[in-house]
């Protein structure tokens, strides 16, 4: 049963980042325009939709939600939140290794930081 | 506008899509327990499915993702992926405890300096965003 549980999120957790991968890979693939009006983002919309990154993210997406709803259906919301903070590491070394984003060292104390406050509020 | 600068517009947008996000997790929380069905397996799995389809709760949770998709798509169109994810992820940690305290009750020291952790962290975060002439 742990297992089972622990391999639902484990795959779960993949899908997710691959999506987030997807859609700022996806993004980035646009042409630098601005977004500072409704007209505009309605543009950038339409672009986003005819990217094919975009589609493989919202697949991976889908995929997440249902194993996660799955996840759900096992433990406790309050139990499988925690457990989602693994997922700031490993989204900060995915942004630096396939993003090639300039992650400081600022950066990852930030994020750390942030991590042990959500680990600690709960407690509270 | 300077594009990668996590901004107060940007971070009120992340703000926002993280309110959405945890409106979506507990609307598809109540669609999976509409199923009826408590320990998902492979052989009841497409039973799940198909009775999590004619939840309510899971499509209003489904017009709740596309809207903060949208919005989502924005916040990385300004900022990287890896300032976007842990701001975007601190909203719904922080609102309700403010609702808290809006409603007179005391909040923990422990949470206090969860919040205060989490407020420096975007701090430095922030300060990651900013040009390096800046200095």
């Amino acid at each position: 049963m742990v297992t089972k549980i622990f391999l639902l999120i484990f795959w779960a957790e993949s899908l997710s980042l691959a999506g987030q991968i997807f859609f700022k890979k996806g993004v980035n693939g646009l042409r630098a325009e601005s977004i500072e009006n409704f007209r505009e983002y309605f543009f950038f919309l339409k672009r986003i939709l005819k990217s094919k990154k975009i589609w493989w993210g919202l697949l991976a997406t889908a995929g997440w939600a249902i194993l996660w709803l799955a996840v759900l259906d096992c433990t406790e919301l309050s139990l499988a939140f925690p457990i989602e903070s693994i997922q700031y590491v490993l989204i900060i070394i995915a942004s630096y290794y396939f993003l090639k984003e300039p992650v400081s060292w600022m950066r990852v104390l930030g994020t750390l930081l942030i991590v042990l406050g959500i680990i600690l509020v709960p407690l509270g | 506008m300077r594009k990668g600068v996590l901004n107060l517009k940007v971070f009120s947008l992340i703000f926002l899509t993280d309110i959405l996000e945890s409106c979506t997790q507990l609307l598809f929380k109540r669609g999976a327990l509409d199923t009826g069905i408590i320990n998902v397996t492979l052989s009841n799995f497409p039973i799940f499915v198909t009775r999590l389809l004619s939840s309510w709760n899971l499509w209003v949770g489904v017009f709740f993702y596309v809207l903060n998709f949208f919005l989502w798509m924005a916040v990385l169109f300004q900022v990287d992926l890896s300032v976007a994810y842990p701001v975007g992820s601190t909203s719904h940690i922080i609102v309700p405890l403010l609702a808290v305290l809006f409603v007179g009750e005391k909040i923990s020291l422990l949470r206090w300096s969860g919040i205060s952790l989490i407020i420096v962290g975007i701090y430095f975060i922030q300060r990651s965003t900013r040009p390096q002439t800046d200095s």
